[in-house]
């Protein structure tokens, strides 16, 4: 049952969105409102779950990644061949794929297009009369590209129906509120503690299991990730569940000056190349694809530029008439939210991007592991899911991969929730430790001085950003710089002081991302090969023979972060790479 | 970055509060207009000028964040 709602804002701020309760029952909490947290939400609903709550530290839904994003989305259709898909999937992810759930994804992918499309989506057809593009660094795989729903583009036409669907299933929605610590009860979860961040109220949950669509971890590097700060994945961490392939840290290019990123491989389609400090292309003499190479792999050959003195500056040529008419009758016709703004705002700022060369660099964008768990999407610890990309499946995406595996990961974890309330039945919670949990939740606040969130986001960046440790990673420099995370983590996270509320948000999110950062070193550390965005300049080469492997993270004794390798079950997957060093 | 929020234009309907990822805009209860209180934390990602329903905010294409370097 729900608790007193009070609006508790006063008239100030929209009260259909806030709302503070002192404790609110519900038998599934939903912590995020992307595509992953409202397909949960609504899967669990259409499996008879009667009471699901959805908690997001944002707007519901409206300040996801999912409704920033681009909005392409992979569905295998009956006349696709899934076989060739799944191959150049598990190809990109280096092997370390979770195969059962990409066959999975695919396999039911469709049927979840059929259902967008009878709650109104549509998807604009090419000039050429296609509704699919092809997935780029791919040669067979295809995405639907083009959202349409009422007058929205993109991801924010994805999100909207479903949010629709949603809403219709009397599914309560809580905006504004951090989910800041897990409660547990004789070994299960029993629900979670949070706080408002425009009041500082508190407002705890009670629940018979909880969905985390927390998204991932990035540090504020890059447009549309910054509220992504690993909340999910400390609080699986605390709850008992193991993590993995937390050394994989995505990476893109953009411009270092303007709000101008995430393009880059749709232009060098068209024509545009990568320059370094002496406006000459580079990307030919270290990958075959040149500037038409995934990404991650721009990005990391910038860093290996820049060890050589080759760079910074960088440039991006769009100068190009190829792109420049792609971008004129093509792009601006079809783009939208985002994507299509950043282009506008510069034209409106008198700046011509195709004029002249772009100063450009690589960017950082968020960690590609997560919480490990089973085909269900449970975590580790009974009670727990994970949904979206706060969910461990591979290291590494194509276009239009994320959003298929976002949605179908809720569309399980909602079902899976309802068969575990069904077989667990109620749960109570620990007074006491529901106390403690409110009282931590507040704890920066209660602090009269202390160390600044902005000092502590501040001084991770500049352990974390550097390309010797996000992108051309050697032993030297990720002991230098786990040694500072632990500097950091020892003598300002005991002291984080917040004076408002936003702050006291922030400083959470500040705890969460130094935690995922040293993750993230650890892991890179214990990895001694190159796979993907792990790209490691000690030891350059994927180790098939040694490194078919997780790297498993979970808490260990005192707190402590214990790692552990999992080979990857190549014998009961169906694809295998040939197992030499190459 | 955020650059303005035009307080003869804002009608207080506060979009732009409830729906920016970063938490960048609080109502002034007084006015019952939007303000900018957290600008240090705009992301740049234009949401709040999009959503606007009178175009009172202005988002400026300057970046603010560091990058690798």
């Amino acid at each position: 049952m729900e608790g007193n709602n009070k609006d508790c804002t006063g008239s100030h701020v929209r009260p259909k969105s806030i709302k503070c309760d002192d404790l609110v029952e519900t038998d599934l909490l939903v912590i995020g409102s992307g595509l992953g947290g409202l397909w949960s939400a609504l899967s669990a609903r259409d499996n008879g779950v009667e009471n699901v709550v959805v908690v997001d530290k944002g707007a519901i839904a409206d300040s996801s990644q999912s409704k920033m994003c681009a909005g392409a989305t992979i569905y295998c259709g009956p006349r696709d061949n899934a076989d060739l898909w799944l191959g150049e999937l598990v190809r990109q992810q280096g092997y370390l794929s979770r195969q059962d759930m990409v066959i999975d994804m695919l396999s039911t992918s469709y049927a979840r297009l059929l259902r967008l499309k009878s709650w109104g989506l549509w998807y604009k057809r090419t000039p050429w009369g296609s509704t699919t593009l092809p997935v780029g660094g791919a040669r067979h795989l295809r995405m639907n590209a083009m959202a349409r729903f009422k007058d929205l583009g993109g991801g924010s036409a994805l999100v909207a129906p479903i949010k629709e669907q949603v809403k219709a299933g009397d599914v309560r929605f809580y905006s504004k509120i951090m989910i800041t610590s897990l409660l547990k009860n004789k070994g299960r979860i029993a629900g979670a503690m949070g706080v408002h961040r425009i009041t500082g109220k508190t407002v705890g949950f009670k629940a018979g299991c909880i969905v985390l669509a927390t998204a991932d971890c990035g540090f504020r590097n890059s447009a549309c990730i910054g509220q992504a700060t690993g909340d999910g994945f400390l609080l699986a961490y605390d709850a008992g569940a193991r993590l993995n392939n937390m050394e994989f840290l995505g990476s893109n290019t953009g411009s270092p000056q303007y709000s101008l990123e995430a393009f880059a491989d749709l232009a060098a389609g068209y024509g545009c190349k990568f320059l370094n400090a002496g406006k000459e292309t580079f990307m030919g003499r270290y990958a075959a694809s040149a500037d038409r190479a995934e990404p991650f792999r721009i990005a990391q050959t910038m860093a290996d530029e820049m060890e050589k003195g080759n760079a910074p500056p960088f440039y991006l040529d769009m100068t190009g008439l190829r792109w420049r008419l792609f971008l004129k009758f093509l792009y601006k016709r079809n783009a939208t939210g985002f994507l299509l703004r950043m282009f506008e705002a510069l034209e409106e700022h008198g700046v011509d991007p195709t004029g002249r060369p772009q100063e450009w660099g690589p960017l950082i964008r968020t960690i590609r592991g997560g919480v490990r768990t089973n085909m269900d999407c449970m975590s580790d610890s009974p009670g727990l899911f994970a949904a979206g990309t706060a969910q461990s499946v591979d290291p590494a995406g194509l276009n239009g991969y994320s959003t298929m595996r976002v949605m179908w990961s809720g569309e399980r974890a909602g079902r899976a929730a309802a068969g575990f309330l069904n077989d667990i039945g109620d749960t109570e919670i620990d007074r006491e430790d529901l106390d403690q949990k409110r009282r931590d939740a507040l704890l920066p606040m209660k602090r009269k001085s202390g160390v600044h969130p902005d000092t502590v986001i501040g001084r991770l960046q500049n352990v974390i950003l550097p390309y010797w440790v996000s992108l051309r990673k050697t032993e030297a420099s990720l002991r230098s710089a786990l040694a500072e995370v632990e500097s950091i983590r020892y003598n300002c996270l005991p002291d984080l002081y917040a004076h408002d509320p936003h702050q006291l948000v922030k400083a959470h999110e500040a705890r969460n991302m130094v935690l995922a950062a040293e993750f993230y070193l650890r892991a890179s550390l214990k990895r001694n090969e190159t796979r993907g965005d792990h790209y490691r300049a000690d030891f350059p080469k994927t180790d098939n023979k040694k490194w078919l492997k997780w790297i498993n993270i979970e808490k260990g004794e005192a707190g402590r972060p214990l790692l552990s390798t999992e080979e990857v079950p190549l014998q009961r997957y169906g694809l295998q790479p040939e197992l030499k060093t190459r | 970055m955020i650059s303005s929020l035009n307080k003869d234009k804002c009608i207080g309907c506060g979009t732009c509060v409830e729906i920016c990822p970063m938490d960048v805009f609080r109502m002034n209860p007084s006015s019952r207009q939007a303000e900018i209180a957290y600008s240090e934390d705009c992301q740049t990602c234009y949401q709040c000028e999009l959503e606007c329903p009178i175009t009172a905010i202005e988002v400026d294409p300057l970046r603010g964040v560091a990058r690798p370097n």
